[in-house]
């Protein structure tokens, strides 16, 4: 039975109302609704977040946060510094959101903001160790690729998991760390990345490719350290038998 | 082609896909082929790392409670697009959720505070007390009372609340001010939290206003529980205030507890 | 006379008892539940909410037409129902007319029949809500019903305060947050879940999407995974005064530098099956961690 033809509905108690209405005339359980605004587009969040709306910040927020918050916790390795420079991040985009015209995409500038918000951070947090400029931005001729002579390479194929990949791209310099995460974790282009780091593709790819063979390096001396780590965990389990 | 000219191409190309030189030189060189299969196996593990990772709730509402600070938000658009007809129509009903979302942000606000910070940011004069009341009734045993896991009850810890004059939901709501507060010479920052957060506690004893038995019955039970694991929480980060996994059970816990409050206003059970 | 009174009494004596029966029946008649049924037609993916403010029990269920049918039974005295469709929207309220004091007094019980793509917002007091082979974004809500999903897909959003949650065969992500309620995971393919409750146990015993996230937390329930060796999972384990038992030592291989991640007090482990590439994340605050190995 199809509601279209209506039924009386006035009695005390059981169904008081049923309508089938166009989509214009809107009744007052459908004004009932969540008041998230699933139907905005980005630009329409933003035009609305640019005169100060509070559900379109939240849109926003609720659109890049994951990102964001991935990229800051990756380059920093831990939840409490990622969630301060998270909230910096958005705080910063939040407040010139009024200036944005749209000549980029709106994901590649905040990206860009998170970005120099983290590296700010971590230049300020340097280790008196390393040169400022060889931990932030390393220099082509300085930190390329290097290869141990003597020693074989230790193939990487099966050993790979998760915590040591992830302990090692900790271990990369900023800069190619953030190359790294943006192009193989992210998926962002080379063209985006020069976008958001304010350099060249070239540069781009330069970078990327040392990050790769750098963590490659960092991986294989992980393995080799968790290797040599079982081997005298062996040795002591079987000396104490003796 | 030599290696440092294939490293090259992989440079500017990637990995895939290689142009012919480059692959006739991976075809004869055993440390190209193991360079260019190591970098295989750790881009393909990087890809399948998450891109995305879920930021704690905290910090949208800290970064709100910052961009209300600095005046970045102001009036909805939504609001001033409503037609008023209909508008007026949902005053009634709008008025309570003002009072309740206003409280349930209040408790998130001071969850993500207690979290966030070791010790309180100032001093500002106590305002209006947030919505709601009375001091909570002793614990009633319901009917089927869901036994906590241990098998034993969960022990309910003295309620002693500050009487807060009651706020009647429907008439002049007015949202509560964020309280601020100082530390105590002890440098103890839970004994001088604020009074209308910690204490709200609705009165759940009366009659149903419309609705279920059953339902009242289990939202005070578990009232009793959300009051019960705070009180432990407390208890617990008083002897160790830098146990940071003890202050985010808190925190999860204050939150559940704005939820069920929220929920517990905004169905009319309270006695007003 | 004598037998014309006779015949007058027997009369007058039926005549009320006929009376007396009459309005018992239609007493009973006018408490008796009533059944009504509703049908909408919809064109592409409708929104069904329900909005239930008394007990009541809540079934939905797909068909291959586009159609949704709602049937409702409640005591037309006691429990006032709307039903309103606007475009692909169906709203229904249940609301009472009469305050209760004793449990399903007053009470609307649901069967919708829905497209199988169709998302839905189910809200009810007591009384189950169940929902079976629909696909869509769901959020449930219930006071102290327990919520019963079997073969679901989508971003599935449970709230309950005292109810407890089952999903069988489901996909897509969970989210289950409950006071009292827990929550069992069984055969399901999901590829994130959060699941928190305060009292209630909380079980997965499902397959570990690569690069998922589950994140499994009860302040003093237990909280249990399975697994089978051919998964890839990477687990951080931790309670802070419970314990945390690793029952499948040989499979789970402990993460040498499990220690130094370790920043809190309490009993931690953290440990990868494979190459680790699922996260899984459990906490307790007393409650006991417990990582099986499925047989």
């Amino acid at each position: 039975m199809c509601a279209s033809s209506a039924i009386a509905g006035t009695t005390l108690g059981g169904i008081r109302r049923i309508r089938n209405t166009s989509s214009a005339a809107i009744g007052l359980l459908a004004r009932q609704r969540p008041t998230e605004p699933v139907a905005w587009t980005e630009a329409e969040a933003i035009r609305r977040a640019q005169a100060g709306d509070a559900a379109a910040f939240e849109h926003l927020f609720q659109l890049h946060s994951r990102r964001v918050y991935a990229l800051c916790l990756r380059m920093v390795g831990n939840p409490a510094d990622a969630e301060d420079l998270a909230q910096e991040a958005f705080l910063q985009l939040f407040r010139k959101i009024a200036t944005f015209r749209g000549e980029s995409a709106f994901s590649t500038w905040l990206h860009r903001m998170t970005v120099n918000v983290v590296l700010m951070r971590l230049r300020k947090k340097s280790l008196p160790t390393d040169s400022l400029e060889e931990s932030l931005e390393p220099d082509s001729e300085s930190t390329g690729p290097k290869r141990d002579v003597g020693a074989p390479d230790l193939r990487l194929s099966g050993a790979v998991d998760r915590v040591n990949l992830e302990r090692s791209i900790e271990k990369l310099p900023p800069g190619y760390r953030t190359v790294f995460i943006l192009h193989d974790v992210q998926g962002y282009e080379h063209n985006e990345i020069a976008d958001i780091m304010g350099c060249s593709v070239g540069n781009s790819k330069s970078q990327l490719h040392k990050a790769r063979t750098r963590l490659r390096e960092l991986l294989q001396e992980e393995i080799r350290e968790q290797a040599r780590q079982e081997r005298h965990a062996a040795k002591t389990q079987t000396g104490s038998l003796d | 082609m030599q290696c440092k000219d294939f490293e090259a191409v992989l440079e500017q190309e990637g990995l895939a896909p290689l142009p012919l030189a480059a692959k006739s030189h991976l075809a004869q060189c055993s440390a190209c082929q193991n360079l260019f299969a190591d970098l295989s196996v750790l881009v393909s593990a990087a890809q399948q790392l998450p891109a995305e990772m879920n930021p704690p709730q905290r910090l949208w509402v800290s970064l709100r409670a910052q961009m209300e600070r600095e005046g970045l938000i102001k009036q909805p658009m939504a609001v001033a697009e409503e037609k008023a007809h209909w508008w007026q129509a949902l005053t009634t009903l709008f008025k309570p959720r003002v009072l309740v979302t206003a409280g349930a942000a209040l408790a998130l606000a001071f969850a993500a505070f207690l979290t966030f910070h070791r010790s309180p940011m100032g001093v500002t004069n106590r305002s209006t007390p947030a919505p709601s009341v009375a001091q909570v009734p002793p614990p009633v045993q319901p009917n089927g009372v869901r036994p906590s896991s241990s098998g034993s009850p969960i022990p309910v810890p003295d309620p002693a609340p500050q009487a807060i004059a009651s706020a009647k939901p429907r008439a002049n709501p007015k949202p509560p001010a964020i309280q601020h507060f100082k530390p105590s010479p002890s440098d103890n920052v839970y004994a001088s939290f604020p009074v209308a957060l910690q204490d709200v506690e609705p009165n759940v004893n009366g009659p149903s206003l419309r609705g279920s038995v059953e339902a009242d019955a289990s939202l005070r039970e578990n009232l009793r529980v959300i009051n019960a694991v705070i009180a432990e929480c407390r208890k617990h980060l008083k002897k160790y205030p830098n146990d940071t996994m003890a202050r985010e059970y808190l925190a999860s816990a204050y939150r559940q507890k704005a939820e069920l409050v929220a929920t517990i206003l905004d169905s009319g059970r309270s006695e007003q | 006379m004598i037998l014309n009174l006779k015949q007058n009494k027997r009369t007058v004596l039926s005549a009320v008892g006929t009376g007396i029966l009459f309005s018992a029946a239609a007493t009973a008649l006018a408490a008796a539940p009533e059944q009504k049924e509703h049908h909408f037609e919809v064109k592409g993916r409708p929104t069904v909410v329900l909005q239930n403010i008394v007990d009541g029990r809540i079934e939905v269920k797909s068909s291959k037409s586009l159609e949704v049918v709602v049937i409702s039974s409640s005591s037309p005295q006691k429990v006032a129902i709307d039903v309103e469709q606007v475009g692909d929207r169906i709203d229904i309220s249940a609301t009472g007319l009469v305050n209760s004091t004793q449990p399903h007094e007053v009470e609307a019980n649901f069967t919708l029949t829905v497209p199988e793509q169709t998302e839905l917002q189910l809200k009810t007091q007591t009384g189950l809500i169940y929902v079976e082979q629909v696909n869509g974004d769901m959020q449930l809500e219930s006071v102290a019903g327990d919520v019963n999903l079997k073969e679901v897909s989508g971003y599935i959003i449970v709230k309950t305060t005292g109810g407890s949650l089952k999903c069988t065969q489901c996909t897509g992500k969970l989210d289950f947050a409950s006071i009292g309620g827990g929550a069992q995971v069984l055969q399901s393919s999901l590829m994130k879940i959060n699941l928190m409750t305060t009292t209630g146990n909380l079980l997965y015993d499902g397959e570990f999407v690569r690069t998922g996230i589950y994140t499994m937390k009860s302040t003093k329930g237990s909280v249990e995974v399975h697994f089978s060796p051919t998964d890839s999972l990477d687990v951080d384990a931790r309670s802070l005064t419970g314990t945390v038992d690793n029952q499948a030592a040989e499979f789970l291989r402990p993460d040498a530098h499990g220690p130094h991640h370790s920043r809190n007090r309490g009993n931690s482990f953290f440990g990868t099956v494979g190459q680790g590439l699922a996260k899984v994340e459990l906490s307790s605050y007393s409650g006991t961690i417990r990582i099986l190995k499925r047989p």
